[in-house]
């Protein structure tokens, strides 16, 4: 499938119409699904052409917005008036919302696909942790696609879709998108509305965007950001085009290497080798690259490892069998709650929220959950100070290739560590872009520019003048 | 910090959430890994240090109290496992002999 721009072209040209573009994708998506289970629930193939030939209807009005007719996918955590929402887990198997997210709802005449897999309440790295089965990397099949957004990312990367919605909570966008060399779009926090998105940690929680190009993740960006009455967390802050002037390039631009990037431990020598040649070509560019220090970044994954599995505790409260689903048969409403949430979630959900109750308990409350919160303080800091010597940073996604499926499921910390780079960017609310940078044995790698925040028109000016780099250096699909 | 398996009783119980044989054989040493390795943070100095739990410096955000709805009373029933003949949510009793306030 096409990008996004090259299909609205399209479309507005009548050289495709939206009903073709639509069986096109539901072909794809038929003919791959079986290897690579993107999806938890596929719209029906009636709902879907009928969705395009309204769209079709629209173009011919010449009513069309920027989205209109271009099949998409989003993940599972997000609301969908009248379709199954899972969160990928069994607590929500049966739940049929009443509403839609607003991020949906903005996607406005763009045909609807189907929900995609991942980790369970947004909790992993992998898209492992499904209680739907994992989702396979579409380049290997016995790798993964990253989490926790892996269903969305795999599904842009084969074809299946022209783009999709994820949501990042502490790299879950950016490393699927690495995984599956597609582009991944975290915004600043609040930037895009979060109403109708299942909560997983409230003070981290973003929307964000996975797309082929750089182009088309501003396209989407353009549709979806800014202030929404129904989510309290959108700032005021104005809305710019942020596809206008987005090839202006990087020349002049400082960008900043921190040091403790460069050294951190657990990184592949040809993630970091990677790592080198893209401050090379961003020189080459005509950027300035600057050392900057981040000292409290190391601190990073354990504060976060902290602060999500508190507020994961929390928001998880909700799911007791009363209100959504069906309650597990026991005698009493004390045995009910506990059976329903013992066999609704699992074992990575309830160590989650084992370890947020015991931050969050009296005794521990002020040396884990203050504490932390006091970190996340000074790692915000260190971001302010070094944004302030340079425009946007630069850091590899993923310290590590995609990994094999089964390789780091036994083992919480080796899974934590797969988001060494991406935490600290969600602990300081930074917008953020993982860039396709070239493949290591034909397995996708991404590298990460990071911006102050509300600085997405930035991020992605640097972020499509290293796109063009690599243009032609993709790895081989595997379906 | 070290979990036994009485700690893990414990948080199992604040978080009404029952646990599996295999859960309750492997959770004890999991949890220890996991507060080992955050514990790294009590290396770090925050004296005088303002705690974050918003970052874009947001505050108090209000709105005017009016009922917003997209959705039908209906639909949002039809989300309910159970619901009683008026469409109210029904639950089951919750002051009987074993609830916590007794």
């Amino acid at each position: 499938m096409d990008n996004v721009l090259e299909l609205r072209a399209q479309l507005d040209a009548g050289t495709i119409s939206a009903v073709e573009l639509a069986e096109q994708s539901l072909k794809r998506i038929a003919d791959t699904e079986d290897q690579l289970n993107s999806f938890i629930t596929e719209v029906q193939k009636d709902v879907v052409l009928e969705k395009a030939a309204h769209a079709q209807k629209e173009i011919d009005n010449e009513h069309q917005g920027p989205l209109t007719g271009i099949p998409f996918a989003v993940k599972d955590l997000f609301c969908t008036h009248g379709i199954n929402t899972t969160a990928g887990s069994k607590i929500l198997q049966e739940y049929v919302p009443p509403y839609s997210s607003t991020a949906v709802t903005k996607c406005g005449d763009a045909v609807l696909m189907g929900k995609t897999n991942m980790d369970e309440f947004a909790l992993g790295s992998s898209t492992e942790r499904s209680a739907f089965g994992p989702t396979h990397n579409p380049f290997d099949l016995e790798r993964v696609p990253g989490g926790t957004s892996g269903g969305s990312a795999a599904a842009v990367a084969s074809g299946q879709v022209a783009f999709a919605l994820g949501t990042d909570t502490g790299g879950s966008v950016r490393q699927p998108a690495a995984f599956c060399g597609v582009v991944g779009l975290k915004p600043t926090y609040g930037r895009i509305s979060r109403y109708g998105v299942i909560a997983a940690a409230s003070s981290l929680d973003t929307v964000g965007v996975l797309a082929r190009t750089v182009s088309d993740s501003a396209l989407v960006l353009n549709q979806l950001a800014g202030m929404d009455p129904l989510d309290t967390t959108t700032p005021d802050v104005p809305v710019e085009d942020y596809l206008a002037g987005i090839d202006q390039g990087v020349k002049g631009m400082r960008i900043g290497i921190p040091k403790e990037f460069r050294v951190a431990k657990g990184v592949d020598p040809e993630i970091s080798k990677r790592y080198e040649e893209v401050m090379a070509i961003v020189q080459g560019l005509g950027a300035e690259i600057v050392d900057v220090e981040l000292p409290h970044v190391e601190y990073s994954l354990a504060t976060f490892y902290i602060l999500n599995p508190s507020e994961v505790s929390s928001n998880l409260g909700r799911y007791d069998g009363m209100q959504y689903g069906a309650p597990a048969t026991a005698e009493t409403l004390d045995q009910v709650f506990m059976k329903t949430r013992e066999l609704g979630f699992g074992p990575e959900v309830k160590r989650r929220i084992m370890v947020g109750a015991f931050c969050l308990s009296s005794g521990y409350y002020d040396a884990y959950y203050k504490k932390a919160q006091q970190v996340r303080t000074l790692i915000r800091q260190d971001f302010d100070t070094a944004l302030q010597s340079v425009d946007l940073l630069l850091a590899p996604t993923s310290p590590f290739v995609p990994f094999k499926i089964g390789e780091r499921t036994d083992d919480p910390l080796a899974m934590y560590a797969a988001d060494i780079f991406t935490v600290p960017i969600s602990l300081a609310g930074l917008p953020a872009i993982s860039v396709p940078t070239g493949v290591v044995q034909n397995l996708p790698v991404g590298m990460q520019l990071i911006g102050p925040q509300f600085g997405e028109k930035a991020v992605l000016q640097a972020s499509y003048a290293l796109e063009q780099q690599f243009i032609g250096q993709q790895a081989t699909l595997a379906v | 910090m070290k979990i036994d398996n009485k700690d893990v009783e414990r948080l199992a119980a604040l978080s009404k959430m029952e646990l599996t044989d295999e859960e309750q054989a492997n959770i004890p040493g999991e949890l220890s890994s996991i507060l080992d390795f955050v514990e790294t943070l009590n290396s770090v100095n925050t004296d005088n240090v303002e705690p974050t739990s918003q970052v874009t410096g947001l505050e108090n955000v209000v709105r005017s109290d009016e009922h917003v709805a997209d959705y039908t009373k209906e639909e949002m029933i039809s989300t309910m496992p159970d619901v009683d003949e008026d469409g109210h949510l029904s639950v089951r009793a919750v002051f009987t002999g074993d609830s916590p306030s007794n």
